[in-house]
Protein backbone atom coordinates (compact mmCIF):
# COMPACT_ATOMS: atom_id res chain seq x y z
CA UNK A 1 0.00 0.00 0.00
CA UNK A 2 3.07 2.49 1.03
CA UNK A 3 4.62 1.69 -2.25
CA UNK A 4 1.55 2.35 -4.24
CA UNK A 5 1.67 5.47 -2.71
CA UNK A 6 5.22 6.21 -2.76
CA UNK A 7 5.07 5.58 -6.83
CA UNK A 8 1.97 8.15 -7.09
CA UNK A 9 3.73 10.87 -5.08
CA UNK A 10 6.51 10.13 -7.75
CA UNK A 11 4.27 10.69 -10.57
CA UNK A 12 2.91 13.67 -9.17
CA UNK A 13 6.33 15.43 -8.56
CA UNK A 14 6.92 14.04 -12.09
CA UNK A 15 4.35 14.82 -14.24
CA UNK A 16 4.58 18.97 -14.99
CA UNK A 17 8.23 17.92 -16.38
CA UNK A 18 7.11 14.57 -18.06
CA UNK A 19 3.93 16.21 -19.87
CA UNK A 20 6.19 19.23 -21.17
CA UNK A 21 8.73 16.59 -22.04
CA UNK A 22 6.19 14.69 -23.84
CA UNK A 23 4.71 16.72 -25.59
CA UNK A 24 7.44 19.37 -26.95
CA UNK A 25 10.03 16.96 -26.83
CA UNK A 26 9.11 13.58 -27.13
CA UNK A 27 5.98 13.89 -29.74
CA UNK A 28 7.85 15.95 -32.04
CA UNK A 29 10.81 13.49 -32.38
CA UNK A 30 8.47 10.38 -33.19
CA UNK A 31 6.70 12.57 -35.43
CA UNK A 32 9.38 13.38 -37.43
CA UNK A 33 9.96 10.21 -38.48
CA UNK A 34 6.52 9.99 -39.68
CA UNK A 35 6.78 13.19 -41.55
CA UNK A 36 10.12 11.99 -43.03
CA UNK A 37 8.06 9.83 -45.18
CA UNK A 38 5.70 12.69 -46.52
CA UNK A 39 6.24 15.04 -49.41
CA UNK A 40 4.89 18.42 -47.74
CA UNK A 41 5.13 21.84 -48.60
CA UNK A 42 4.10 22.59 -44.83
CA UNK A 43 1.55 25.49 -45.82
CA UNK A 44 -0.59 23.47 -47.62
CA UNK A 45 -2.62 20.73 -45.41
CA UNK A 46 -2.04 18.03 -47.73
CA UNK A 47 0.85 15.77 -46.79
CA UNK A 48 1.53 13.41 -49.56
CA UNK A 49 2.43 10.09 -48.79
CA UNK A 50 5.76 8.50 -50.67
CA UNK A 51 7.14 6.09 -48.48
CA UNK A 52 11.65 6.00 -48.42
CA UNK A 53 11.24 8.72 -51.36
CA UNK A 54 12.88 11.57 -49.59
CA UNK A 55 15.35 9.18 -48.48
CA UNK A 56 16.14 7.93 -51.91
CA UNK A 57 16.42 11.91 -53.44
CA UNK A 58 18.97 12.37 -50.30
CA UNK A 59 21.14 9.54 -51.69
CA UNK A 60 20.79 11.43 -54.97
CA UNK A 61 21.33 15.15 -53.82
CA UNK A 62 25.23 16.06 -54.49
CA UNK A 63 24.62 18.49 -51.91
CA UNK A 64 23.36 15.99 -49.28
CA UNK A 65 26.37 14.32 -50.05
CA UNK A 66 28.82 17.34 -49.65
CA UNK A 67 27.18 18.31 -46.50
CA UNK A 68 27.49 14.92 -45.10
CA UNK A 69 31.07 14.74 -45.57
CA UNK A 70 31.91 18.02 -44.36
CA UNK A 71 29.87 16.87 -41.02
CA UNK A 72 31.84 13.65 -41.12
CA UNK A 73 35.24 16.03 -41.47
CA UNK A 74 34.56 18.12 -38.99
CA UNK A 75 33.07 14.91 -36.50
CA UNK A 76 36.89 12.98 -37.15
CA UNK A 77 39.23 15.76 -37.71
CA UNK A 78 37.65 18.64 -35.27
CA UNK A 79 37.49 15.53 -32.89
CA UNK A 80 41.22 14.18 -33.12
CA UNK A 81 42.41 17.28 -32.59
CA UNK A 82 40.13 18.91 -30.36
CA UNK A 83 40.27 15.84 -27.72
CA UNK A 84 44.23 15.82 -28.64
CA UNK A 85 44.66 19.61 -27.62
CA UNK A 86 42.20 19.55 -25.09
CA UNK A 87 43.83 16.52 -22.71
CA UNK A 88 47.29 18.34 -23.52
CA UNK A 89 45.56 21.03 -21.90
CA UNK A 90 44.13 19.60 -19.33
CA UNK A 91 47.20 17.54 -18.44
CA UNK A 92 49.29 20.87 -18.74
CA UNK A 93 46.62 22.50 -16.46
CA UNK A 94 46.79 19.88 -13.72
CA UNK A 95 49.74 20.19 -12.23
CA UNK A 96 49.24 22.35 -8.77
CA UNK A 97 52.19 24.26 -9.20
CA UNK A 98 51.34 25.68 -12.01
CA UNK A 99 51.29 29.50 -12.14
CA UNK A 100 47.97 30.84 -13.11
CA UNK A 101 46.15 27.67 -14.09
CA UNK A 102 42.60 28.71 -13.13
CA UNK A 103 42.99 32.07 -14.99
CA UNK A 104 43.94 29.57 -18.30
CA UNK A 105 41.65 27.20 -17.59
CA UNK A 106 39.05 30.03 -17.64
CA UNK A 107 40.08 31.74 -20.59
CA UNK A 108 40.32 28.58 -23.14
CA UNK A 109 37.12 27.77 -21.66
CA UNK A 110 35.55 31.38 -22.03
CA UNK A 111 34.65 30.58 -25.73
CA UNK A 112 32.14 28.52 -24.43
CA UNK A 113 29.82 30.56 -22.63
CA UNK A 114 29.91 33.14 -25.05
CA UNK A 115 26.92 34.19 -27.38
CA UNK A 116 27.53 32.13 -30.68
CA UNK A 117 26.27 34.17 -33.02
CA UNK A 118 28.61 36.50 -30.99
CA UNK A 119 31.61 34.39 -32.36
CA UNK A 120 30.57 33.76 -35.52
CA UNK A 121 30.65 37.80 -36.16
CA UNK A 122 33.92 37.74 -34.65
CA UNK A 123 34.89 35.19 -36.82
CA UNK A 124 33.53 36.98 -40.27
CA UNK A 125 35.66 39.81 -39.46
CA UNK A 126 38.54 38.21 -38.19
CA UNK A 127 38.61 35.88 -41.50
CA UNK A 128 37.26 38.69 -43.97
CA UNK A 129 39.84 39.16 -46.78
CA UNK A 130 40.30 42.98 -45.35
CA UNK A 131 39.91 42.01 -41.07
CA UNK A 132 42.05 40.97 -38.85
CA UNK A 133 44.04 38.09 -39.89
CA UNK A 134 45.25 39.34 -43.21
CA UNK A 135 45.72 42.49 -41.37
CA UNK A 136 48.57 40.94 -38.90
CA UNK A 137 49.62 39.07 -42.43
CA UNK A 138 50.47 42.18 -43.35
CA UNK A 139 51.94 43.87 -40.79
CA UNK A 140 54.49 41.18 -40.56
CA UNK A 141 55.19 41.75 -43.85
CA UNK A 142 54.01 38.33 -44.46
CA UNK A 143 51.50 39.72 -47.39
CA UNK A 144 52.17 36.30 -49.51
CA UNK A 145 50.34 34.09 -46.53
CA UNK A 146 47.02 36.21 -47.26
CA UNK A 147 44.39 35.14 -48.49
CA UNK A 148 40.87 34.83 -48.52
CA UNK A 149 40.22 32.42 -45.31
CA UNK A 150 36.29 31.98 -45.88
CA UNK A 151 36.74 31.29 -50.05
CA UNK A 152 35.83 28.10 -51.30
CA UNK A 153 39.04 26.63 -50.96
CA UNK A 154 39.80 27.28 -47.39
CA UNK A 155 36.20 28.04 -45.87
CA UNK A 156 36.26 24.36 -44.51
CA UNK A 157 39.60 25.03 -42.56
CA UNK A 158 38.79 27.72 -41.54
CA UNK A 159 35.88 26.58 -40.17
CA UNK A 160 37.68 24.20 -38.69
CA UNK A 161 40.15 25.86 -36.65
CA UNK A 162 37.02 28.15 -35.69
CA UNK A 163 34.93 24.91 -34.08
CA UNK A 164 37.94 23.68 -32.41
CA UNK A 165 38.95 27.07 -30.63
CA UNK A 166 35.31 27.80 -29.72
CA UNK A 167 34.48 24.45 -27.93
CA UNK A 168 38.18 22.64 -27.10
CA UNK A 169 37.49 24.53 -23.62
CA UNK A 170 34.52 22.16 -22.82
CA UNK A 171 36.02 18.72 -23.37
CA UNK A 172 39.30 20.47 -21.42
CA UNK A 173 37.44 21.27 -18.05
CA UNK A 174 36.22 17.91 -18.28
CA UNK A 175 39.17 15.69 -18.71
CA UNK A 176 40.92 18.04 -15.87
CA UNK A 177 38.22 17.59 -13.55
CA UNK A 178 38.82 13.78 -14.43
CA UNK A 179 42.00 13.52 -14.13
CA UNK A 180 42.35 16.21 -10.91
CA UNK A 181 40.27 12.96 -8.79
CA UNK A 182 43.27 10.52 -9.66
CA UNK A 183 44.43 10.27 -5.90
CA UNK A 184 48.17 11.83 -6.48
CA UNK A 185 49.50 8.84 -4.22
CA UNK A 186 49.66 6.36 -7.89
CA UNK A 187 51.75 9.47 -9.93
CA UNK A 188 53.80 9.70 -6.90
CA UNK A 189 55.10 6.30 -6.27
CA UNK A 190 55.58 5.76 -10.16
CA UNK A 191 57.92 8.70 -10.00
CA UNK A 192 59.76 6.72 -7.31
CA UNK A 193 59.96 4.04 -8.84
CA UNK A 194 61.58 6.04 -12.09
CA UNK A 195 58.71 6.95 -14.46
CA UNK A 196 58.97 10.19 -16.69
CA UNK A 197 56.51 12.20 -17.13
CA UNK A 198 54.68 11.25 -20.26
CA UNK A 199 55.15 7.61 -19.11
CA UNK A 200 53.25 8.61 -16.25
CA UNK A 201 50.95 10.56 -18.41
CA UNK A 202 49.97 7.39 -20.95
CA UNK A 203 50.41 4.39 -18.36
CA UNK A 204 48.71 6.24 -15.69
CA UNK A 205 46.69 9.31 -15.78
CA UNK A 206 45.10 7.91 -19.47
CA UNK A 207 43.77 4.55 -18.29
CA UNK A 208 42.45 5.76 -14.46
CA UNK A 209 40.43 8.65 -16.93
CA UNK A 210 39.46 6.27 -19.20
CA UNK A 211 35.66 6.19 -18.97
CA UNK A 212 35.79 10.15 -18.75
CA UNK A 213 37.85 10.37 -22.02
CA UNK A 214 35.17 8.08 -23.13
CA UNK A 215 32.08 10.74 -21.91
CA UNK A 216 33.84 13.29 -23.48
CA UNK A 217 34.21 11.45 -26.87
CA UNK A 218 30.33 10.93 -26.81
CA UNK A 219 29.97 14.49 -26.31
CA UNK A 220 31.93 15.83 -28.85
CA UNK A 221 29.96 13.22 -30.98
CA UNK A 222 26.52 14.35 -30.25
CA UNK A 223 27.97 18.37 -30.39
CA UNK A 224 29.45 17.86 -33.10
CA UNK A 225 26.82 16.72 -35.37
CA UNK A 226 24.26 19.19 -33.89
CA UNK A 227 26.60 21.77 -34.41
CA UNK A 228 24.57 24.64 -36.25
CA UNK A 229 25.17 28.40 -34.84
CA UNK A 230 28.64 28.93 -35.32
CA UNK A 231 28.62 27.32 -38.78
CA UNK A 232 25.48 29.14 -39.91
CA UNK A 233 26.56 32.47 -38.61
CA UNK A 234 30.04 32.08 -40.18
CA UNK A 235 29.23 31.37 -43.50
CA UNK A 236 25.26 30.00 -43.90
CA UNK A 237 26.99 26.56 -44.71
CA UNK A 238 28.93 28.75 -47.94
CA UNK A 239 30.14 29.79 -49.89
CA UNK A 240 28.57 27.24 -52.60
CA UNK A 241 27.92 24.45 -49.91
CA UNK A 242 31.26 24.36 -48.77
CA UNK A 243 30.85 24.22 -45.50
CA UNK A 244 27.71 22.69 -45.26
CA UNK A 245 26.48 20.32 -42.94
CA UNK A 246 23.86 17.96 -42.33
CA UNK A 247 22.64 20.12 -39.88
CA UNK A 248 22.84 23.42 -41.96
CA UNK A 249 20.75 20.84 -44.80
CA UNK A 250 18.17 20.22 -42.29
CA UNK A 251 17.53 23.82 -42.04
CA UNK A 252 18.06 25.27 -44.73
CA UNK A 253 16.06 22.41 -46.94
CA UNK A 254 12.83 22.76 -44.58
CA UNK A 255 12.68 26.27 -44.14
CA UNK A 256 12.85 27.14 -47.72
CA UNK A 257 16.79 28.83 -47.72
CA UNK A 258 17.37 26.23 -50.98
CA UNK A 259 14.46 26.67 -53.25
CA UNK A 260 11.83 29.23 -51.83
CA UNK A 261 9.85 26.05 -51.21
CA UNK A 262 9.63 25.23 -47.87
CA UNK A 263 10.84 21.26 -48.24
CA UNK A 264 9.45 20.15 -45.03
CA UNK A 265 9.45 16.41 -45.36
CA UNK A 266 12.28 16.21 -47.70
CA UNK A 267 14.25 18.35 -44.72
CA UNK A 268 13.10 16.29 -41.94
CA UNK A 269 14.27 13.26 -43.46
CA UNK A 270 18.22 14.84 -44.05
CA UNK A 271 17.58 14.95 -39.96
CA UNK A 272 16.61 11.92 -39.32
CA UNK A 273 19.91 11.00 -40.84
CA UNK A 274 21.90 12.89 -38.44
CA UNK A 275 19.60 11.21 -35.53
CA UNK A 276 20.82 7.93 -37.10
CA UNK A 277 24.17 9.11 -36.52
CA UNK A 278 24.06 10.24 -33.75
CA UNK A 279 22.71 6.98 -32.44
CA UNK A 280 25.51 5.35 -34.27
CA UNK A 281 28.22 7.22 -32.91
CA UNK A 282 27.40 7.01 -29.81
CA UNK A 283 26.44 3.60 -29.68
CA UNK A 284 29.65 2.47 -31.29
CA UNK A 285 32.11 4.73 -29.12
CA UNK A 286 30.51 2.82 -26.18
CA UNK A 287 30.49 -0.38 -27.47
CA UNK A 288 34.09 0.03 -28.75
CA UNK A 289 35.88 1.98 -25.89
CA UNK A 290 34.01 1.17 -22.78
CA UNK A 291 36.19 -0.71 -20.33
CA UNK A 292 35.72 -1.99 -17.11
CA UNK A 293 35.81 1.32 -15.15
CA UNK A 294 39.34 1.19 -12.84
CA UNK A 295 37.89 1.46 -9.16
CA UNK A 296 40.02 4.02 -7.36
CA UNK B 1 79.19 17.30 0.85
CA UNK B 2 77.40 18.08 4.11
CA UNK B 3 73.71 16.94 4.30
CA UNK B 4 72.17 20.63 3.93
CA UNK B 5 73.88 21.77 1.08
CA UNK B 6 73.20 17.90 -0.39
CA UNK B 7 69.36 18.66 0.10
CA UNK B 8 69.90 22.10 -0.94
CA UNK B 9 71.63 20.92 -3.75
CA UNK B 10 68.79 18.83 -4.85
CA UNK B 11 66.09 21.09 -3.77
CA UNK B 12 67.42 24.00 -6.24
CA UNK B 13 68.10 20.97 -9.02
CA UNK B 14 64.10 20.22 -8.15
CA UNK B 15 63.08 24.12 -8.39
CA UNK B 16 64.85 24.34 -11.99
CA UNK B 17 63.74 21.18 -13.04
CA UNK B 18 59.75 22.21 -12.40
CA UNK B 19 60.77 25.20 -14.18
CA UNK B 20 61.72 24.05 -17.03
CA UNK B 21 58.34 21.65 -17.06
CA UNK B 22 56.47 24.50 -16.37
CA UNK B 23 58.34 26.76 -18.84
CA UNK B 24 57.34 24.00 -21.92
CA UNK B 25 53.49 24.16 -20.43
CA UNK B 26 53.88 28.00 -20.56
CA UNK B 27 55.11 27.87 -24.30
CA UNK B 28 51.71 26.10 -25.33
CA UNK B 29 49.06 27.54 -22.79
CA UNK B 30 50.14 31.05 -22.95
CA UNK B 31 49.89 32.05 -26.89
CA UNK B 32 46.36 30.17 -26.68
CA UNK B 33 45.09 32.21 -24.03
CA UNK B 34 46.56 35.54 -25.57
CA UNK B 35 45.21 34.77 -28.93
CA UNK B 36 42.08 34.28 -27.06
CA UNK B 37 42.28 37.70 -24.64
CA UNK B 38 43.23 39.50 -27.37
CA UNK B 39 40.56 38.98 -29.51
CA UNK B 40 37.96 39.71 -26.76
CA UNK B 41 40.02 42.87 -25.99
CA UNK B 42 39.61 44.06 -29.84
CA UNK B 43 36.23 43.43 -29.82
CA UNK B 44 35.81 46.12 -27.05
CA UNK B 45 37.86 48.57 -28.81
CA UNK B 46 36.71 48.00 -32.20
CA UNK B 47 32.96 48.58 -30.93
CA UNK B 48 34.18 52.02 -29.35
CA UNK B 49 36.27 53.26 -33.15
CA UNK B 50 34.44 54.72 -36.14
CA UNK B 51 34.12 52.94 -39.28
CA UNK B 52 37.30 54.43 -41.22
CA UNK B 53 39.18 54.05 -37.84
CA UNK B 54 38.73 50.51 -38.08
CA UNK B 55 40.54 50.30 -41.26
CA UNK B 56 42.96 53.51 -40.92
CA UNK B 57 43.67 52.14 -37.14
CA UNK B 58 43.33 48.38 -37.05
CA UNK B 59 44.96 47.71 -34.25
CA UNK B 60 45.44 50.63 -31.96
CA UNK B 61 43.27 52.16 -29.55
CA UNK B 62 40.15 54.17 -30.63
CA UNK B 63 41.84 57.96 -30.81
CA UNK B 64 37.94 59.18 -29.45
CA UNK B 65 35.55 56.50 -27.80
CA UNK B 66 32.91 56.36 -30.15
CA UNK B 67 29.65 55.69 -28.02
CA UNK B 68 27.40 56.38 -30.32
CA UNK B 69 27.70 52.86 -31.97
CA UNK B 70 26.23 51.80 -28.83
CA UNK B 71 23.29 54.21 -28.86
CA UNK B 72 23.27 53.26 -32.41
CA UNK B 73 23.18 49.19 -32.28
CA UNK B 74 20.66 49.88 -28.88
CA UNK B 75 17.78 52.08 -30.61
CA UNK B 76 18.53 51.99 -33.90
CA UNK B 77 19.04 48.76 -34.39
CA UNK B 78 17.03 47.59 -31.88
CA UNK B 79 19.28 45.47 -30.13
CA UNK B 80 17.77 47.04 -27.09
CA UNK B 81 14.05 45.42 -27.96
CA UNK B 82 15.70 42.42 -28.50
CA UNK B 83 17.68 42.76 -25.78
CA UNK B 84 14.00 42.64 -23.35
CA UNK B 85 12.42 40.25 -25.38
CA UNK B 86 15.55 37.65 -24.36
CA UNK B 87 15.43 38.71 -20.74
CA UNK B 88 11.60 38.14 -20.37
CA UNK B 89 11.74 34.79 -22.59
CA UNK B 90 14.76 33.40 -20.66
CA UNK B 91 13.73 34.43 -17.18
CA UNK B 92 10.26 32.46 -17.79
CA UNK B 93 11.90 29.58 -19.29
CA UNK B 94 14.32 29.37 -16.04
CA UNK B 95 11.52 29.91 -13.55
CA UNK B 96 9.73 27.01 -15.11
CA UNK B 97 12.56 25.02 -16.35
CA UNK B 98 14.04 25.03 -12.67
CA UNK B 99 10.57 24.41 -11.02
CA UNK B 100 9.55 21.20 -12.99
CA UNK B 101 13.00 19.87 -13.33
CA UNK B 102 13.68 20.13 -9.36
CA UNK B 103 10.69 18.45 -9.09
CA UNK B 104 11.02 15.68 -11.39
CA UNK B 105 14.62 15.49 -10.60
CA UNK B 106 13.47 15.09 -6.57
CA UNK B 107 11.64 12.30 -7.60
CA UNK B 108 13.95 10.56 -9.65
CA UNK B 109 16.82 10.87 -7.13
CA UNK B 110 15.08 10.27 -3.49
CA UNK B 111 11.85 8.14 -4.58
CA UNK B 112 12.08 4.58 -5.22
CA UNK B 113 9.59 3.42 -7.34
CA UNK B 114 9.14 0.84 -10.31
CA UNK B 115 10.33 2.38 -13.84
CA UNK B 116 12.30 5.09 -12.22
CA UNK B 117 15.43 4.49 -13.97
CA UNK B 118 13.82 4.34 -17.15
CA UNK B 119 12.59 7.54 -16.72
CA UNK B 120 15.97 8.61 -15.95
CA UNK B 121 17.09 7.75 -19.17
CA UNK B 122 14.54 8.79 -21.11
CA UNK B 123 15.04 12.18 -19.83
CA UNK B 124 18.76 12.43 -20.15
CA UNK B 125 18.43 10.56 -23.70
CA UNK B 126 17.17 13.77 -24.56
CA UNK B 127 20.48 15.22 -24.54
CA UNK B 128 21.44 13.39 -27.71
CA UNK B 129 18.47 14.28 -29.55
CA UNK B 130 19.67 16.79 -32.71
CA UNK B 131 16.82 20.07 -31.92
CA UNK B 132 16.51 19.90 -36.31
CA UNK B 133 15.26 16.68 -35.77
CA UNK B 134 12.26 18.33 -34.27
CA UNK B 135 11.92 21.76 -36.11
CA UNK B 136 9.53 20.84 -38.07
CA UNK B 137 7.39 18.77 -36.33
CA UNK B 138 7.93 21.17 -32.86
CA UNK B 139 7.04 24.19 -35.54
CA UNK B 140 3.73 22.44 -36.84
CA UNK B 141 2.69 21.88 -33.26
CA UNK B 142 3.21 25.15 -32.09
CA UNK B 143 1.32 26.42 -35.39
CA UNK B 144 -1.68 23.97 -34.43
CA UNK B 145 -1.84 25.86 -31.04
CA UNK B 146 -1.39 29.37 -32.45
CA UNK B 147 2.18 30.03 -30.31
CA UNK B 148 4.40 30.48 -33.63
CA UNK B 149 5.08 34.05 -33.50
CA UNK B 150 4.25 34.04 -29.92
CA UNK B 151 6.76 34.78 -26.84
CA UNK B 152 5.02 32.11 -25.03
CA UNK B 153 5.39 29.30 -27.84
CA UNK B 154 9.63 30.07 -27.73
CA UNK B 155 9.24 29.65 -23.99
CA UNK B 156 7.45 26.22 -23.80
CA UNK B 157 10.00 25.17 -26.52
CA UNK B 158 12.90 26.25 -24.26
CA UNK B 159 11.43 24.64 -21.29
CA UNK B 160 11.47 21.08 -23.00
CA UNK B 161 15.05 21.65 -24.25
CA UNK B 162 16.27 22.37 -21.27
CA UNK B 163 14.98 19.72 -18.93
CA UNK B 164 17.28 16.86 -20.09
CA UNK B 165 20.03 18.92 -18.76
CA UNK B 166 18.52 20.32 -15.90
CA UNK B 167 17.35 16.72 -14.39
CA UNK B 168 20.64 15.55 -15.39
CA UNK B 169 22.42 17.89 -13.35
CA UNK B 170 19.35 18.15 -10.38
CA UNK B 171 19.44 14.09 -9.77
CA UNK B 172 22.93 14.64 -9.75
CA UNK B 173 22.83 17.20 -6.91
CA UNK B 174 19.98 15.51 -4.62
CA UNK B 175 21.92 12.39 -4.75
CA UNK B 176 24.79 13.76 -2.65
CA UNK B 177 22.51 15.29 0.20
CA UNK B 178 22.83 12.91 2.87
CA UNK B 179 19.59 10.73 3.02
CA UNK B 180 19.21 10.77 7.10
CA UNK B 181 17.79 14.05 6.89
CA UNK B 182 14.70 13.28 5.08
CA UNK B 183 14.03 10.15 6.74
CA UNK B 184 13.96 12.01 10.20
CA UNK B 185 11.51 14.36 8.96
CA UNK B 186 9.33 11.69 7.70
CA UNK B 187 9.57 9.88 10.92
CA UNK B 188 8.01 13.32 12.22
CA UNK B 189 5.20 12.88 9.95
CA UNK B 190 6.15 15.27 6.75
CA UNK B 191 4.78 14.79 3.67
CA UNK B 192 7.01 14.65 0.60
CA UNK B 193 5.82 17.89 -0.40
CA UNK B 194 6.59 19.77 2.64
CA UNK B 195 10.13 17.77 2.65
CA UNK B 196 10.77 19.15 -0.69
CA UNK B 197 9.61 22.31 -0.07
CA UNK B 198 10.96 23.10 2.96
CA UNK B 199 14.07 20.39 3.41
CA UNK B 200 15.45 19.44 -0.20
CA UNK B 201 14.92 23.06 -1.78
CA UNK B 202 17.06 24.81 0.65
CA UNK B 203 20.07 22.18 0.76
CA UNK B 204 19.97 21.94 -2.99
CA UNK B 205 20.33 25.60 -3.10
CA UNK B 206 24.15 25.30 -4.52
CA UNK B 207 22.76 22.80 -7.21
CA UNK B 208 19.82 25.15 -8.42
CA UNK B 209 21.41 27.95 -9.23
CA UNK B 210 24.49 26.16 -11.28
CA UNK B 211 21.57 24.73 -12.90
CA UNK B 212 20.11 28.26 -13.70
CA UNK B 213 23.68 29.42 -14.27
CA UNK B 214 23.64 27.14 -17.25
CA UNK B 215 19.81 26.97 -18.10
CA UNK B 216 20.94 30.80 -18.60
CA UNK B 217 23.72 30.68 -20.66
CA UNK B 218 22.00 28.24 -22.97
CA UNK B 219 19.01 30.57 -23.49
CA UNK B 220 20.68 33.78 -23.55
CA UNK B 221 22.94 32.10 -26.55
CA UNK B 222 20.15 29.59 -28.50
CA UNK B 223 18.92 30.52 -31.75
CA UNK B 224 18.00 27.58 -34.04
CA UNK B 225 15.09 27.22 -31.98
CA UNK B 226 14.06 31.19 -32.01
CA UNK B 227 14.81 31.27 -35.16
CA UNK B 228 11.92 29.22 -36.35
CA UNK B 229 9.78 29.93 -33.78
CA UNK B 230 9.86 33.96 -34.00
CA UNK B 231 9.02 35.26 -37.11
CA UNK B 232 8.16 39.00 -36.23
CA UNK B 233 10.89 41.18 -35.53
CA UNK B 234 9.29 42.74 -32.72
CA UNK B 235 9.35 39.33 -30.85
CA UNK B 236 13.44 38.48 -31.58
CA UNK B 237 15.23 38.10 -28.96
CA UNK B 238 19.37 38.77 -29.02
CA UNK B 239 20.57 36.35 -31.09
CA UNK B 240 18.03 36.88 -34.09
CA UNK B 241 18.27 40.46 -33.82
CA UNK B 242 22.10 40.29 -33.44
CA UNK B 243 22.57 37.88 -36.14
CA UNK B 244 20.17 40.11 -38.81
CA UNK B 245 21.89 43.27 -38.57
CA UNK B 246 24.93 41.20 -39.38
CA UNK B 247 22.99 40.11 -42.49
CA UNK B 248 21.90 43.67 -42.69
CA UNK B 249 25.86 44.62 -42.19
CA UNK B 250 26.41 43.46 -45.93
CA UNK B 251 24.57 46.23 -47.32
CA UNK B 252 25.74 49.11 -44.53
CA UNK B 253 29.57 47.86 -43.88
CA UNK B 254 28.98 48.89 -40.51
CA UNK B 255 31.10 46.80 -38.98
CA UNK B 256 31.44 48.90 -35.26
CA UNK B 257 27.58 49.17 -34.51
CA UNK B 258 27.71 45.38 -35.02
CA UNK B 259 30.75 44.47 -32.97
CA UNK B 260 28.69 46.91 -30.17
CA UNK B 261 25.85 45.20 -30.24
CA UNK B 262 28.12 41.74 -29.66
CA UNK B 263 29.21 43.57 -26.71
CA UNK B 264 26.04 44.25 -25.44
CA UNK B 265 24.92 40.37 -25.81
CA UNK B 266 28.41 38.94 -24.59
CA UNK B 267 28.19 41.20 -21.36
CA UNK B 268 25.32 39.43 -19.35
CA UNK B 269 27.78 36.14 -20.04
CA UNK B 270 30.84 37.81 -19.26
CA UNK B 271 29.52 39.00 -15.79
CA UNK B 272 28.35 36.05 -15.30
CA UNK B 273 31.63 34.43 -16.04
CA UNK B 274 34.16 36.88 -13.92
CA UNK B 275 32.11 36.00 -10.72
CA UNK B 276 31.06 32.70 -11.17
CA UNK B 277 33.74 30.52 -13.46
CA UNK B 278 34.42 28.03 -11.11
CA UNK B 279 30.78 27.42 -10.12
CA UNK B 280 30.24 27.19 -13.35
CA UNK B 281 32.63 24.77 -14.81
CA UNK B 282 32.42 22.54 -11.54
CA UNK B 283 28.54 22.18 -11.80
CA UNK B 284 29.33 20.91 -15.36
CA UNK B 285 31.85 18.55 -14.38
CA UNK B 286 29.77 17.17 -11.41
CA UNK B 287 27.73 15.00 -13.85
CA UNK B 288 29.99 14.14 -16.52
CA UNK B 289 32.54 12.81 -14.25
CA UNK B 290 30.50 10.66 -12.37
Amino acid sequence: MRRIHRSMTALLFLAPALLVYGIFFIYPAIRALYISLFDWSGFIPVMKYIGIKNFIELSKDPIFWKSLKNTLFFLFFGGIITLSLALLFAALLSKKKLWGRRFFRAVIFFPVVTPTVGLGIIGTFFFNPNGILNGVLNSLHLDILTNSWLGPKLAIYSMLAAIIWATVGFSMVILLAGIEKIPETYAEVAELEGAGETTIFFRITIPMIWDVIVTVIIFWIIGALKMFELIYTLTQGGPNWATSTISIFTYIEAFGQRETIYRMGYGTAAGVVLFVLVILGAGLTMSLLRREAIEY
Amino acid sequence: MTEISRNYFLRSRNGIKNFARSWLSYVILVPWCAFTVLIFLWLITASLKTNRELYSNLWGIPSTLTWENFTHAWSVAHIGTYFSNSIFIVAIAMAATILISSMGAYALARISFRGSTFILYSLIGGMGIPVQLLLVPLFMLLAKMHLVNQPLGLIVAYVAYLLPFSVFLLVGFFRTIPMEIEESAAMDGASDFTIFRKIMMPLAAPGLITALIFDFITLWNEYLLALVILGKPKNWTVSLGLYNLNVAMGSTADWVSLFAGVVIIMLPSMLLYIFLSDRIISGLTLGATK
